[in-house]
């Protein structure tokens, strides 16, 4: 969709959202169901919803009374007696793990809507840069050299440096002369994803089976087992990159009609490009660190968005990451309850309840373009 | 104390520390009976961390197979509130009716369902999620965490540490000695005997080096183990050609006898020794860490060295 320039050549029109609907075909390729705001205040109260759902309903089974009152009682700083058992399921394990699992989702959607805009390709996720695969790398050193007995929080550090340094090694191939091409940034991001992909599983012949088995838990994406404080390290990282990206959303939107056209209407698009890249490697880099990869929120949920509210990143991009939130919880939720007490692997029900509707979507925005 | 006491007399006599050492030995195993059967005492586990248990734990979990089945064959079921989903499983498990209806079953460590439990101890190893375990250690639940699983005496230590810890320890012991006695029934039978050349292949085409029980099971069982030969260390996945220069006797698989038997129709084992000879063998009881081994140790005996075992 924002590959396809059409007649976007004209003027990708400034601020103008019907001169960007004439210059995209949007009308035609989304399916606006509502205005931008109300459908952000829809999601806005899935996600609480979602929160609510998904902090009531767990492995165990506790009273939805308690539950309330657990929460209650501690948000508000209340004296009120709890019984301890549930404080601690509900309080210490449960809820962080969904607000993590927000915290990520809205990180991963935010930055694949801002890549799949930046490289005008609908296959572009967070992991394009080869981020997710530096962190891994990162990670799995930090795993390897022992490190998690020294300080947990050695790991999720190498992890996020993993990610920066390979955003920087990636950025370097690509640029000559302060010009950044992005057919080959594509390029080098899936190269250096392989080479860091072969080293990590190089490094299974040569680690002991409990290493192994600590590298296997973290590449897989994991969300068990996450406190208050992931949630308080990851959270000011992917706000602040957010609304970076957020406050880029017009330049975004002036590049996707060509660098050309974009610089011609005062873009600065080199800085553009290097900031959106930073910033993303920021935020994914946060929520890698934390919960190692999770695959897909990133590369279908700005899709199922744009589909639904249009390509104009001004509202593209807080849909995707509310949207990211909500998918993420409730796709952690039926990973922690369908088969209790079997957890599955949350990146198994992503890929499971995501692609149909995703699909669902693609085909009738087909209809409706061949209708229109 | 006992520090304290050296500390403070450093030219005290060889004779009067041994008294001392006596006195305060008599005194040891007199609180020890006291305290109804050695509690409070403290074990230190496999990282070295230290456990302080008041009272015999009477709500104890099991998050992983190993001590699934050493837990339920040396304690009371009853007091065992957490296993495996695994200690369900009889191709896993030689405690299937041991476990009771009272227990949580995990597929994997789960902090909600680990707390409400509400166990005394949590029995985990190093395989465990890593952020639950260490959720679960600061929110206060007493871990014992074990490490190693790398040989068949490791299992035997586990065993005795498990004892240790719910105070089953003459129960655990006697698992211990009853397993290096029929243990020494085997050693007796092969000693002396030409050792064939042994190798462990799995469906993976894995195999196993030193620093796996398999590889103490083939030694033991009187056979070499051809991994190690060839330099192999722990669990490696080898290229099918490789056989053919390793040329075993004898090729053992605890994935299952249609694994066996598939085996013996490959072309590469049909071109070694162990193929031309038909000794392509499934062998039970040697993938579960626990006193068991010592059921895949007989079995395995009495395949490589048939005649020893005639009557």
């Amino acid at each position: 969709m924002s590959a396809t320039r059409g007649p976007a050549e004209a003027v990708p029109g400034a601020d103008a959202t019907p001169v960007e609907e004439a210059a995209f075909g949007i009308r035609s390729a989304a399916l606006i169901v509502a205005r931008p705001a109300t459908l952000i205040l829809a999601l806005a109260g899935m996600l609480a919803a979602a929160v609510v759902v998904a902090t009531a309903v767990g492995t165990v089974r506790l009273p939805y009374g308690e539950t309330a009152r657990v929460v209650l009682v501690k948000t508000l700083g209340l004296a009120w007696p709890l019984e301890p058992t549930y404080e601690t399921i509900i309080w210490s394990v449960r809820l962080p793990r969904v607000l993590a699992a927000g915290v990520i989702g809205f990180a991963l959607a935010v930055c694949g809507t801002a890549m799949q805009g930046l490289f005008k390709n609908p296959l572009a996720s967070p992991d394009i840069l080869g981020v997710s695969s530096g962190g891994a790398l990162g990670a799995v050193a930090g795993i390897v050299l022992g490190w998690p007995l020294v300080n947990p929080w050695l790991v999720p550090t190498a992890a996020f440096v993993g990610a920066l340094v390979t955003l920087v090694v990636v950025y370097a191939l690509a640029t000559r002369d302060g010009r950044t091409d992005m057919a080959t940034l594509l390029l080098a991001g899936v190269a250096v994803s392989s080479f860091a992909g072969a080293v990590i599983a190089l490094l299974y012949h040569f680690v002991e089976d409990g290493v192994l088995r600590q590298i296997v838990y973290w590449l897989m994406g994991n969300l068990s087992g996450k406190r208050w404080e992931h949630v308080a390290v990851m959270a000011p990282l992917v706000a602040a990159g957010s609304l970076g990206l957020w406050l880029l959303s017009r330049d975004l939107n002036l590049l996707m009609g060509g660098e050309d056209d974009a610089r011609a209407l005062g873009v600065s698009v080199e800085r553009t490009k290097r900031w959106v890249m930073a910033l993303t490697a920021l935020v994914t880099g946060a929520a890698v660190s934390v919960a190692g990869v999770i695959g897909f929120v990133g590369l279908i949920v700005p899709h199922m968005l744009r589909l639904l509210i249009g390509p104009d990143h001004r509202w593209l991009i807080p849909a995707s990451g509310l949207g990211g939130a909500t998918f993420l919880i409730l796709a952690d939720l039926l990973a922690r309850t369908a088969f209790s007490p079997v957890e599955l692997r949350t990146g198994i029900v992503t890929a499971l309840a995501g692609v149909p509707f995703f699909l669902y979507l693609l085909a009738r925005r087909r209809e409706m373009v061949r209708w229109s | 104390m006992h520090g304290f006491g050296v500390g403070r007399k450093p030219k005290a006599s060889a004779p009067g520390l041994c008294v001392l050492a006596v006195v305060f030995g008599y005194l040891l195993a007199a609180a020890t009976v006291l305290a109804a059967g050695g509690f409070p005492r403290t074990v230190v586990d496999e990282l070295g961390q230290a456990i302080v248990l008041e009272q015999p734990p009477q709500r104890i979990i099991s998050a992983g197979l190993a001590m699934d089945n050493i837990l339920l064959s040396v304690t009371d079921p009853a007091r065992v509130v957490g296993v495996t989903r695994f200690a369900l499983d009889p191709a896993y498990s030689y405690v299937v009716d041991r476990v009771g209806d009272h227990m949580v079953i995990f597929d994997q460590l789960n902090a909600e369902q680990v707390l409400a439990a509400m166990p005394d101890i949590v029995l985990v190893t190093e395989w465990n999620d890593p952020d639950t375990v260490r959720q679960l250690r600061e929110l206060g639940v007493q871990l014992y965490t074990f490490a190693g699983f790398d040989s068949v005496e490791d299992a035997l230590d586990m065993v005795v540490r498990i004892g240790e810890i719910t105070g089953d320890e003459e129960r655990a012991q006697a698992l211990v000695d009853e397993f290096r006695r029929r243990l020494d029934e085997v050693t007796g039978r092969v000693a002396g005997r030409s050792r064939p050349r042994v190798l462990y292949l799995d469906d993976w085409w894995g195999t196993a080096g030193p620093g796996l029980a398999f590889h103490d099971i083939i030694e033991l069982a009187g056979g070499i183990n051809v991994a190690a030969e060839h330099g192999l260390r722990g669990w490696q996945a080898i290229d099918p050609e490789a056989l053919l220069a390793m040329n075993p006797d004898v090729i053992v698989t605890s994935t299952g006898p249609a694994w066996a038997e598939h085996l013996k129709g490959e072309p590469v084992v049909q071109a070694v020794r162990a193929g031309r000879t038909g000794r392509v063998y499934y062998v039970d009881y040697m993938g579960i860490h626990s006193h068991h081994y010592i059921l895949a140790i007989e079995l395995l005996a009495r395949l490589l060295h048939p005649e020893a075992f005639q009557p």
